[in-house]
């Protein structure tokens, strides 16, 4: 079963990569929304934290520690009745979404966390003096202060969902680990493989590079 | 008037309790530069923590002008809080806000319009000589600068008492000094009441009126600096005005004297000479400045002078002591020294 040269094939390796940029895309938006809330959440409860709560911060510490020593694909499939309560159906890429979105919520959420740590905790006791609310602290003086680390965290984590679409690929989610497995691999098509793997190296630099290049800027200005 | 009465604050640790501070009591006049000193564990970064309420002390209360602030809900005290300016040790600027949004910061998060916190922010870093560097990061200045802007920032709620919390510790001796010039500039022209923390002797001899020494979470010596230098008995004036006594050769008589005015007090010796026919010879010391005073503290040799047909010579005990009487009189602490 030969094909032809791999070039033939730039149409569908072209619809791979946009469906892995539509699942990254909805999946790093819910993943974000989530993942910024939960870890705000986790700081402000945390030990040292503005509203420290020993039970809610062990509830949430213990839930995402177990959500995150998950493997991926065993969440990818144990979730699928969730997903096809959510969004209908299990497969394709706006399955995907739903697994990819907890598979890395809770990874988020310890960046953003640990983020916020890093924030002198001077800082929030000057912003108190000041008088500045709960509110204050955490719009004004946490989030702004930790933004270069907090965007660090948002150039790790796109690249981890460009790994993990990947393998949702390989359970029918489409996209460029779909297209890697489904003709380079099952079909040993090196070429068409290594072309793919391809994308994917330059889809990941292209993150890596760019998210760098924001955080330095960011980094620039203070 | 900021006064602090009884204040207890105690913490719990698990078995182990320990009393930071046991029972401190502080009257703060105002427009003064008070400052309060003490080694680290006596109790100061607890005295000002509860002083500004981030924590609330175990007992006894913080009242200014007549406002008890820690009987007052959060969110009143929240009010309060712009009437209490704090600087701090390592400045505690964002990094990301330019120096001119530093210093509105205190202003928005009170809810004072944009246009109204961004005209009084520039008044203020005006203030302290850094209005043209308005649209630069806290990251590209130095020390002092920083500490400038800390100042400024903690100036725009028009505070009654700027809270300074080792303010200069981190500064080297040069700046430091500028620092402390800058705030006694804030005193004299905005009449905002001072109150200096810090573990630095010189600080305080520098910079301040009056003073308190923190020790074991106790008040151990407290007043204004003139009278603490002329108080033999107070370990403060010792420390802020060095005695070291040299020692008394056999036959001569030394009187130890404390100026707390060294320009009004140093005629009184020429006049003690005439009036009690002595000599007064001045073995050692000096002048300081102490606050916006200037003290003295003399050792001198008392004699009897010379008269016709009696040679100069010792002084009986009797002249020591008139001449020791006189100076009280006139202000100036005299004691004999053995």
């Amino acid at each position: 079963m030969n094909q032809g040269p791999w070039t033939d094939y730039l149409g569908e390796i072209w619809s791979a990569l946009q469906e892995t940029l539509f699942m990254v895309a909805f999946a790093a938006f819910f993943t974000f929304v989530l993942g910024l809330g939960l870890g705000i959440v986790l700081y402000v409860t945390g030990p040292r934290g503005i509203l420290s709560n020993r039970v809610i911060y062990g509830v949430l510490d213990v839930a995402v520690n177990i959500a995150r020593s998950l493997p991926f694909v065993i969440l990818l499939i144990s979730i699928m009745p969730l997903t096809r309560f959510l969004v209908g159906t299990s497969l394709g890429a706006t399955a995907a979404v739903v697994p990819l979105t907890l598979g890395t919520a809770p990874f988020f959420s310890r960046v953003v966390e640990t983020a916020l740590r890093e924030v002198d905790h001077g800082l929030i006791e000057a912003a108190q003096s000041m008088g500045a609310t709960n509110g204050d602290l955490v719009l004004k003086v946490l989030l702004p202060e930790a933004l270069p680390s907090l965007l660090a965290g948002v150039t790790l984590t796109l690249v981890m969902f460009v790994d993990y679409s990947a393998m949702a690929g390989a359970i029918g989610a489409g996209g460029l680990g779909n297209f890697a497995i489904k003709y380079g691999y099952e079909r040993f098509d090196t070429d068409l493989m290594v072309a793919t793997v391809a994308v994917l190296i330059a889809l990941v630099q292209l993150l890596q590079t760019s998210g760098n290049q924001i955080v330095r800027r960011v980094s620039r200005r203070r | 008037m900021l006064r602090v009465v009884d204040l207890v604050k105690t913490f719990v640790h698990g078995r182990t309790r320990v009393e930071a501070l046991r029972g401190v009591s502080l009257d703060i006049p105002d427009k003064e530069i008070y400052g309060i000193i003490g080694h680290s564990g006596a109790g100061k970064s607890t005295l000002i923590h509860c002083r500004n309420l981030l924590e609330r002390p175990t007992s006894g209360s913080v009242i200014l002008d007549g406002v008890d602030l820690t009987g007052l809900a959060p969110w009143e005290l929240r009010n309060h809080r712009q009437d209490i300016g704090v600087i701090f040790q390592h400045f505690h600027l964002l990094s990301s806000r330019n120096l001119l949004d530093n210093v509105t910061f205190p202003l928005e998060i009170q809810g004072v319009a944009r246009r109204e916190r961004r005209v009084r922010a520039m008044e203020l870093l005006d203030l302290v000589g850094l209005a043209d560097r308005a649209k630069d990061y806290p990251s590209r200045l130095s020390g002092g600068q920083k500490q400038r802007v800390g100042i400024a920032r903690a100036l725009a709620g028009s505070p009654r008492v700027l809270l300074c919390d080792e303010a200069t510790s981190a500064l080297d001796s040069e700046t430091t000094r500028a620092i402390l010039g800058l705030l006694r500039e804030v005193n004299t022209a905005l009449g905002v009441t001072i109150v200096i923390i810090t573990h630095e002797m010189s600080v305080v001899r520098h910079i301040c009126g009056s003073a308190a020494l923190l020790e074991d979470g106790l008040v151990a010596d407290a007043g204004r600096l003139v009278d603490l230098v002329a108080d033999p008995g107070s370990r403060l004036g010792a420390a802020v005005l060095p005695v070291d006594p040299g020692s008394v050769p056999p036959g001569e008589r030394h009187l130890l004297l404390t100026l707390p005015d060294a320009r009004a007090g140093s005629p009184l010796l020429s006049r003690i000479a005439r009036e009690l026919d002595v000599d007064l010879t001045i073995l050692r010391g000096g002048v300081e400045r102490i606050g916006l005073q200037e003290v003295g503290r003399l050792q001198v040799l008392v004699a009897r002078a010379e008269r016709p047909g009696v040679p100069a010579g010792s002084a009986p005990a009797e002249l020591v002591t008139k001449v020791a009487a006189y100076l009280s009189q006139h202000g100036v602490r005299a004691e004999e020294l053995s």
